[in-house]
This record gives C-alpha cells, sequence and structure tokens, in this order.
C-alpha cells in the first residue's frame, strides 16, 4: 500500500514547519524504501491567494518524489478573513463562522474526490490540522486518516469543527510529549489512536561558524534568532528585552535575526541589532556555530527545527518558558534555559554569556538529545514501524 | 563586571541540571526583586510611613497573584437530563474559564511588576539614610555658623584695636 502526504502546498523552497516536515519525511521515506507519494493542491504556498492555481495540475516528480497537485476551487476570501481575524484576535466564534472558516479555507474538491477514490490504495498522512486539505481529505478518507497535526494551543485548536475531525482520525502523530498532553486536553483521544514519533531532524551539516562571522561581519558574541519575524513567534517581546538589557548592560553582545519577513519596529543605528533576512541553508548552519546562543523566544510551537539545528552545531539554547514545546525540549535535554519575564531573561542571558562552561556544557547536552531522539534513522525507523503495525 | 548571578548559580558542568539552575535564578530574582513582601510585615520603629500604608501593602502582597476561578458546578441528579444539562455546563464553564484565565493572567503578571515597584518603594523609604544625613549636615552647619559668628566677632574686635592703636 502507498503512502500519500497531503499537504495544502509543497515546493522545495517554501518556508514553514509544517511544509518542510512534509518534504523532508516524504523524502527521506522515499529513500529507504517506502513508496511515497505526496498530494497537494496547486497553490503556490502560504502566503499566496488559496483560491488561486499556480502550479499547473497532474504529476510530477521533486527530488525523487511523485507530486500529484490537484486545483483549488474559488473561495469568499474576505468571508474567510473576518472569521480568521477573530480567531487571530482571540475572539469568540460562532457555530456558523467555523462552517465559514473551514467551507472558505484552502479547498481541492478534486483532491478530496481522488482520495475517496483511492483510499483502498493509500495510507493519507495529514499534515498540519488546520487547512481545508486536511479537513476535507480526513472527511473523504472514511476513519483510515493518519494526521500530523502540529498542534500548539491556539484559537484554531479549539473549534468544535476540528474537535470533530480529531475524531475521525486512526492515528495521531506527535512530535513531543507536551504535544500530546495538549492533544489529550483538547480531544481526548483513545490512546491506542495516539503515536509520539518526532521528527527528523538533519543531523550531518557541517557548520563553518568563522566563515559566518566572515562573510556578515559579525566578529563579537551574539544572539542569534533564526526564523520568520512574524507575530507568533514573539520576536517583538525578543526585541524589546534585548533593548532592555543593552540599556542595562555594558554588554556588547548583538542581536543577529535570519529569517523571512520585516522587523516589527524599527531599529535605530547603534541598537547592535543586524536583520540579515532571509539567508542561504548553509549559512544558516555556518550562523548557529557562529552565535554564542540562540535565542528562541515563540509560544507556539508543535516542535522547533531551528532549536534542534543549534543543538546539532552544539549552540546553547534560550526559550520561552510559556511554550510548552520548546521548554520541555531544555529539560529533557538540558541543553538550554528558559525565561518568563524580563527578569529571568536577563538573568539567564547573564549566565550564557559570562560562564562558557556552563554553554559548553548545555551544548553538547543538545547535540546528544538531537542525536539520540531525532536522527533520521530513528525517525524512518518508527515510521516503518508504523506502517508495518497499520 | 560580571553580574552578581554571574557568581551566585552554581551547578556541575560534567551533568547539567536546567531544572536546578532555573530553580537558583527564580530564588535568586524572589531574593533581589522580593516577589513576597521582604520587609518585615511590621512598620520598623522609626519608620516614616504610617502603619496604614503597611498594611495595605500586606494586603496587596498577599491577593496580587488571585485572579483565577475554579468551576464549580452543582451537581444535579435528574435521570438523563441532568446529565446532558451537567455535560453542557461544564463545556460552558471550561470554555469561559478559557478566556476569563487569559485576561487573569495578563493581570496577575501586571500586578506582579506593581507589587514589586511597591514592596521597593516602601523598602527604599525605609532605608533610605537621606534625612538623617540631612539632619546631621544641619546640626553641623548650625555649629559651623556659630563659630564662624564667634570668630567674625573676635576679628571684629582685633581690628577696632589696631584702628585704635594707629
Amino acid at each position: 500500500m502507498k503512502i500519500a502526504f497531503v499537504i495544502p502546498w509543497y515546493g522545495a523552497n517554501i518556508g514553514g514547519g509544517a511544509e518542510a516536515e512534509a518534504r523532508r519525511t516524504a523524502e527521506h521515506l522515499h529513500r529507504v524504501g517506502l513508496p511515497v507519494e505526496v498530494l497537494t493542491t496547486c497553490v503556490r504556498d502560504f502566503s499566496s491567494d488559496w483560491g488561486q492555481n499556480h502550479h499547473r495540475a497532474g504529476e510530477s516528480v521533486e527530488n525523487d518524489v511523485l507530486v500529484r497537485r490537484f486545483p483549488v476551487r474559488r473561495r469568499n476570501r474576505d468571508a474567510f478573513d473576518a472569521v480568521n481575524s477573530k480567531l487571530m484576535h482571540g475572539q469568540p466564534i460562532t457555530s456558523a463562522e467555523e462552517e465559514i472558516y473551514v467551507r472558505e479555507n484552502v479547498c481541492s474538491p478534486a483532491l478530496s474526490q481522488y482520495i475517496a477514490e483511492h483510499r483502498d490504495q493509500y495510507r493519507f498522512c495529514f499534515i498540519p490540522y488546520m487547512f481545508g486539505t486536511t479537513f476535507w481529505g480526513i472527511a473523504a478518507c472514511s476513519g483510515e486518516a493518519l494526521l500530523i497535526p502540529c498542534l500548539h494551543d491556539e484559537a484554531y485548536a479549539r473549534l468544535s469543527v476540528f474537535r470533530h475531525m480529531f475524531a475521525q482520525v486512526r492515528r495521531l502523530i506527535l512530535h513531543v510529549p507536551a504535544e500530546l498532553a495538549l492533544a489529550r486536553a483538547l480531544y481526548d483521544p483513545p490512546d491506542e489512536s495516539l503515536v509520539l514519533l518526532g521528527e527528523g531532524v538533519d543531523t550531518d551539516f557541517v557548520a563553518d561558524g568563522p566563515a559566518f562571522r566572515e562573510k556578515y561581519g559579525v566578529y563579537g558574541p551574539f544572539i542569534l534568532y533564526a526564523g520568520r519575524k512574524d507575530h507568533g513567534k514573539n520576536v517583538e517581546q525578543l526585541i524589546d528585552f534585548y533593548r532592555r538589557y543593552r540599556a542595562r548592560r555594558s554588554s556588547v553582545c548583538e542581536l543577529v535575526l535570519i529569517g523571512g519577513g520585516p522587523l516589527p519596529s524599527s531599529i535605530g543605528a547603534g541598537e547592535r541589532i543586524r536583520d540579515l533576512g532571509f539567508v542561504p541553508q548553509q549559512d544558516k548552519y555556518d550562523a548557529y556555530a557562529a552565535a554564542t546562543l540562540l535565542c528562541h523566544p515563540s509560544l507556539q510551537e508543535s516542535f522547533s527545527l531551528v532549536l534542534m539545528e543549534a543543538w546539532v552545531a552544539r549552540t546553547p539554547s534560550l526559550v520561552h518558558g510559556d511554550c510548552a514545546v520548546t521548554r520541555e525540549h531544555c529539560m529533557r535535554s538540558n541543553g538550554g534555559l528558559y525565561f518568563t519575564n524580563y527578569a529571568e531573561f536577563e538573568a539567564c542571558l547573564d549566565l550564557l554569556l559570562n560562564r562558557p562552561s556552563l554553554r559548553a556544557a548545555l551544548g553538547q547536552n543538545g547535540h546528544r538529545y538531537v542525536l539520540k531522539h531525532y536522527h533520521w534513522d530513528i525517525i524512518t525507523d518508527r515510521y516503518k514501524g508504523l506502517f508495518a503495525e497499520d | 563586571m560580571n553580574p552578581d548571578i554571574v557568581d551566585a548559580i552554581e551547578f556541575d558542568e560534567k551533568q547539567v541540571d536546567i531544572e536546578a539552575i532555573m530553580r537558583q535564578i527564580r530564588q535568586y530574582l524572589a531574593h533581589k526583586h522580593g516577589t513576597q513582601p521582604p520587609m518585615s510585615l511590621e512598620a520598623p520603629a522609626s519608620s516614616r510611613l504610617d502603619r496604614d500604608v503597611y498594611d495595605e501593602l500586606y494586603e496587596a502582597n498577599q491577593e496580587f497573584d488571585k485572579g483565577h476561578v475554579t468551576s464549580y458546578l452543582t451537581p444535579t441528579h435528574i435521570p438523563l437530563i441532568g446529565g446532558v444539562w451537567q455535560w453542557f455546563r461544564s463545556r460552558l464553564h471550561s470554555l469561559v474559564m478559557f478566556y476569563v484565565d487569559r485576561a487573569a493572567d495578563a493581570q496577575i503578571r501586571f500586578n506582579t511588576h506593581v507589587i514589586r515597584v511597591l514592596n521597593g518603594i516602601v523598602q527604599g523609604i525605609d532605608t533610605d539614610q537621606t534625612p538623617d544625613r540631612v539632619r546631621d549636615l544641619e546640626r553641623r552647619v548650625e555649629v559651623l555658623e556659630k563659630q564662624l559668628h564667634a570668630l567674625g566677632v573676635c576679628t571684629e574686635t582685633a581690628a577696632s584695636g589696631v584702628q585704635e592703636e594707629s
């Protein structure tokens, strides 16, 4: 039986945690001999119009993986945006609005039909939980779906439409115990449906810190932020806390940000905050090795690949204590500290910047943790075991 | 120069335990910032502040983090409908509490900062040596003025004596 990852958009250069996970997992499973395909829509990516077909429908092979693209239907974007805005601002919505959310989401009737017609030939893995491809796709495969929800505590996760959707899933594939606990709290799924599988991390990259310093002219100690600079990643707080820290300490430590998106506030000259924007992947790896520490203040994570990659490069981390997933990673690995307010941020930074032996120990612990739990060999074996069981 | 905390935190380099480090950090900060009333709750004998200020501050320190609500559902014994009604009510309670607790968390964080500032101000006022020093300095100025005055009288007397001789 074939395995199909179902995702709203797909491609080598598409950002986003779930998108990267789907692509990398499909490619690695293909390499170990599993018959993997990707079912997706013709939409370009998350930031484009979800009602517009950018790619041509049909089959293509991308990095040796067969990709089938299906056209999306037109949608009422204004109606969707009105509901979505309420959710993003933490306002409650009605049942009718929940229906609008799923009806006017990214939707491909052709994809749903393909799933319904071929459900005896595939094991469908839907990722992530909140899009129309997942909602309508799960409905089409009659209780046989596997779902990689990429779940974190947010308003979408509490919609009753998704509670019903989770109840129809045969297997829930989760990254970490904190995500599993959240799934239990929100949906009370049967224990036998829960699979704590994790996510694969590339552990064989070579990271050249001096090359990064030379290329970007960063010579002193620096705090690295890597990722999109959107509201959900809590970058505003990092910049705010860094400014306060700089005002209180004579430290020469810089804040270096890499990743797409505009900065949440303008940066004045002499602030020692540098936004390098989107950098090539090798430069990102080199940045991990060059950084004094990685700070990842995001409150909404279901795994955090960035944290893992920094640990592969033996760089210690500082995360937000209100994010159950990243805090749990730090506690399980002893690879990083966490803060919940400015005072803790300042104390952790004082320690990390002034105690090299602590940094080295945390970085080494993080490195060991990633290799032990999230090496691709381990993850592909777990997937093989999962598909063999089913 | 390293901040105090750098030397205050102890850990075993061979077996780092971040929970132990975080515990030490929290203890250090609690001691430094005084999340609980750091001063004696009794007003000091020589306090510059009214006793009521300490009483109010004590109450504020006891109450600043009491913002969350707990669910309380009275049991129902009505057959069939009672169970459904109870289920509906518990779901509704959970939903309401979700939104209330988010607001409460924000309020508690704000309260915590305010209480820390108030504790610091009160402690600062009662440990501030400035008024005592001002009083000491005023006394010294008074003594010096008297000495200067006495010296001025002597000088005038001497000067008038010299004029008479010439």
